[in-house]
């Protein structure tokens, strides 16, 4: 297919240059209801999106239109060739300025290293591993199982040709636990690189634990302030929406007034922050512009050091693209989770979902369970909702020595953040 | 836009069926749901146009079987004569993976039989992508013009049409219809602060679409402008009033994810146990249906094949039904409602939300604002989140402004985020307003995954919330 694409590309002279990303999926999948096999499922597609550029100059300004279209079945050579045709009409009326394509020099791939053979097999053996720590009323309600093997395969016309293979499994798991004064569950979601079972066990535990705790949770009293300790996703998010206008289309686009050298951190008393973007594995060495990823530093020490991103807003700011990646990596801080935890805190174990306004500077949520210390014991408490200022937190931020290594985040699996306010 | 339904499928028809008879040799149940969705997202900001395809773009199969054991699905999007024994080797080899983990007790689907064409088209002009770019870039140009305040102005369209087909040995259904969501997304700045607004509705005409989104491209900017001067809310209890989009979000997250049958048979839900007892205000009635209003959610059939159905949900403050997906209805005994939806035909089948709104009242708008001592008029949906078990809620706004003694006072907040016990906050509704307006923008996830269109909406509301 994609030979009979570039055919069609090269044929037409008003494609200055092109694009091909192919994606070739393959997943399996089981559903399970009360611990039993309610459906499985395979996905085996293969789908191209393609981009034509059309370079001209107007009133003696040089532009780069560019438009994309899917291919999600086989097509003939004259449905191709029609919709080549509307892609550069639609790209020769669009006046973005003029940038150069990545440049490949030799064909490279990367294959992350899997012995899966039989998913489905595996898949097994998770449900297996989750229900085998569960009893007849602390149990998982519903556990999804997904293996995922993606292939992309990246060409354009200035000679990038990169392919990459990933593989992760992929859990939801809703831990619940029916007693009787109440019925409650928790949303869980994992993702494994690789099997370890071990770690799978002791996630199902872990699970299972904070239902039990959740089921025994109150709600909290008389507390007003509070440090409140966030972990793991919720750290991850934290970081992720702290640098995300830093991006060179988020500068390009003025979407910040910052600027390299200026401080991001106010009245520091807490940890100097420092926060980039790193791959989130070896094989995951390119983005979807061919651009090779690079790990880069935004933030260094709260200064803003680095901006990040694609080729086209690099470009316009006359500089070097790292490549578009997803994974927030922030250095172990200094203090023990231990010591975080010496003084009254409130530590968030589920949230509804964190909520950032980076805008307005408010950060905040409703707590479904944490576990506040009074100083002496530990509280589970529930359904109430904690906010504070991003300035605030910025500031006062604590990172622990511990770390976490997430997909999305690879950093300090907690952060403390000061006297936050609780409704 | 072709403005009709799929060549592609229908060509693809013939090969389908000899499939489904081909399977039927071996399995009690056989269906196979075709899609060909295909669009263009057009956006235009000050220094960039994106001409792209529509995030739902997709083209392919599912062939769902029973064993008489367990359902399985194989997604795939190329048949072909050439490769019909390799798909079903595939079915094979899927349905009869060996598993320690015991089976649910499940029963063969059954269908009525029903062949049927459904059409929807694209009201007005279908414009060509180059006039689209010059209308939206005019709107950019205006917005921008409008006050120096203005960093940078997006004007987004996203035109859809979509051709699905379920054909099974009683079914042979065929629908297309057609959809457009404009969008605007405004940036301003004053000094070093920085904020933003956006709106977004959804139209079945490219042509009325572009039109409306001029004027909600200089309201985006004139809201942007004013929440320069906003500051966050103090938590605490207030009496609010919803616009419909946050209405529509209550609906949406308080009563509409708690009962997905879905969850019922997952003993996910606290609603089932609550059916036939009063949940809510008894001014409150609630509707959920891709029949039940005209939106984004309006198709004509559900991906399991199940005819478009009205589901009222709340009946007066009664809890009177649920929403379910065809498996979810057969493992409980009861009839499904199509609410059967697939993110993509890559994806599962679950009880989803489709158009989901709650009734119009008796009151009148500036009465309900007269009537307030202290609070906030909540408007524009951020985020939401379920907890279908426990019964929390999470409602983000983006903004509110403050009623004092039944007057607006000119302040404003912003974000808003309420959250609490949905039961305390269904009751704690007083007053329900005449207006009507369902919002066809949104997209809804099931727990974090799983996205599909949705629609929510409905008249404005008086209650009392915790703000935090």
């Amino acid at each position: 297919m994609i030979k009979q694409i570039i055919k069609g590309l090269q044929a037409n002279p008003a494609v200055t240059d092109w694009l091909i990303n192919e994606v070739k999926t393959i997943s399996d999948q089981a559903f399970y209801v009360l611990q039993k096999i309610e459906t499985t499922r395979t996905v085996a597609t293969c789908e191209y999106s393609v981009t034509v550029y059309h370079q001209y100059t107007d009133q003696g300004k040089a532009y780069l239109g560019s438009s994309s279209f899917a291919i999600t079945h086989k097509i003939s050579k004259s449905e191709l060739a029609k919709k080549i045709d509307e892609a550069v009409f639609a790209a020769s009326f669009i006046k973005n300025k003029a940038y150069d394509l990545v440049t490949g020099l030799k064909k490279q791939s990367w294959k992350e290293k899997t012995d899966i053979i039989e998913p489905f097999v595996m898949i097994d053996q998770i449900a297996t591993t989750f229900f085998g720590e569960s009893s007849s009323n602390i149990r998982f309600n519903s556990l999804e199982v997904f293996f995922t093997q993606t292939s992309s395969h990246i060409i354009n016309s200035r000679g990038v040709d990169l392919k990459k293979t990933l593989n992760k499994f992929d859990v939801e798991a809703i831990p619940s636990f029916d007693g009787d004064k109440q019925n409650v569950e928790l949303y869980k979601y994992f993702t494994y690189k690789t099997l370890d079972f071990d770690t799978i066990k002791a996630d199902a535990i872990n699970a299972l634990k904070d239902v039990c705790s959740r089921y025994n949770a109150e709600p909290i009293k008389e507390i007003n302030k509070v440090d409140v300790i966030l972990s793991d996703k919720d750290a991850g998010e934290f970081f992720d929406n702290l640098i995300s206008d830093f991006s060179f289309a988020g500068i390009y686009k003025q979407n910040t007034d910052k600027k390299i050298g200026d401080s991001v951190q106010k009245d520091v008393k807490g940890d100097l922050l420092t926060v980039g973007y790193t791959l989130s594995s070896k094989a995951n060495a390119f983005d979807n512009d061919g651009v090779i990823v690079k790990p880069v530093k935004v933030i260094e020490n709260g200064i803003l050091v680095n901006y990040y991103g694609g080729n086209q807003y690099a470009q316009y700011l006359n500089m070097k693209p790292t490549g578009n990646m997803s994974t927030v990596s922030v250095p172990k801080g200094k203090t023990a989770i231990d010591k975080m935890r010496k003084k009254p805190h409130l530590e968030i174990v589920a949230l509804s979902g964190i909520q950032i306004d980076i805008y307005s500077g408010y950060i905040g949520g409703e707590v479904r369970l944490a576990l506040y210390y009074d100083g002496k014991d530990y509280h589970p408490v529930s359904g109430f909702s904690f906010s504070g200022s991003i300035d605030a937190c910025l500031s006062n931020i604590v990172l622990s020595k511990e770390m976490t290594n997430r997909i999305t985040y690879q950093g300090p699996k907690y952060i403390k953040l000061p006297t936050m306010e609780l409704l | 836009m072709t403005g009709k339904f799929s060549k592609y499928l229908k060509n693809k028809k013939p090969i389908l069926k000899q499939l489904i008879s081909l399977l039927t040799q071996k399995y009690q149940y056989v269906s196979i749901l075709a899609t060909d969705v295909s669009g263009v997202r057009i956006q235009v900001d000050k220094s960039t146009t994106i001409v792209q395809p529509s995030a739902i773009t997709e083209s392919g199969f599912v062939i769902k079987v029973f064993n008489g054991i367990v359902y399985s699905e194989y997604s795939v999007n190329e048949i072909e004569e050439k490769n019909i024994l390799a798909i079903i080797e595939t079915v094979d080899r899927l349905a009869k993976q060996k598993t320690s983990v015991p089976h649910v007790n499940v029963q063969q689907l059954h269908e009525d039989p029903l062949t049927q064409v459904f059409i929807r088209k694209n009201k007005g002009k279908v414009l060509a992508t180059d006039q689209i770019i010059s209308i939206l870039k005019s709107y950019v140009n205006d917005t921008i013009a409008f006050s120096p305040l203005v960093v940078n102005a997006n004007a987004i369209i996203e035109t859809t049409e979509i051709s699905k087909m379920f054909l099974s040995k009683d079914k042979d259904l065929e629908q297309y219809y057609t959809w457009s969501n404009p969008r605007s997304f405004v940036l301003v700045r004053k000094d070093s602060n920085t904020k933003y607004a956006y709106d977004g509705f959804g139209i079945n005409s490219i042509e009325k679409g572009l039109a409306e989104l001029q004027a909600s491209m200089i309201k985006t900017a004139k809201l942007a402008i004013e929440l320069l001067d906003s500051t966050t809310p103090k938590p605490g209890i207030y009496d609010i009033i919803t616009d419909s989009s946050i209405t529509g979000l209550i609906a949406h997250e308080a009563f509409g994810h708690g009962v997905e049958m879905d969850m019922f048979v997952r003993q996910r839900s606290r609603a089932q146990s609550y059916m036939n007892q009063r949940v809510a205000s008894p001014l409150l009635s609630m509707h959920d249906g891709a029949d039940a209003t005209f939106s984004v959610a309006s198709y004509f059939f559900d991906d399991d094949g199940v005819i478009a159905k009205d589901t009222k949900i709340i009946d007066k403050g009664i809890l009177v039904s649920g929403i379910s997906d065809a498996l979810s209805a057969l493992q409980l005994g009861t009839s499904p409602t199509g609410n059967g939806r697939r993110e993509s035909y890559k994806r599962k089948a679950y009880s989803r939300m489709t158009n989901t709104f709650f009734e119009s009242g008796s009151s009148k708008l500036e009465d309900m604002i007269k009537s307030i001592e202290y609070g906030y008029m909540i408007s524009t949906t951020n985020n939401g989140m379920e907890d279908p078990k426990n019964w929390g809620i999470q409602c983000t706004a983006h903004y509110g402004r403050e009623i004092k003694n039944g007057e607006f006072t000119g302040k404003i907040v912003s974000p808003v985020v309420m959250s609490g016990y949905v039961i305390d906050l269904l009751n704690s509704i007083s007053a329900i307003s005449k207006d009507f307006k369902v919002i066809g923008s949104g997209s809804c996830g099931k727990g974090y995954k799983e996205w599909v269109r949705v629609s929510d909406g409905g008249p404005c509301l008086k209650a009392k919330v915790k703000i935090g």
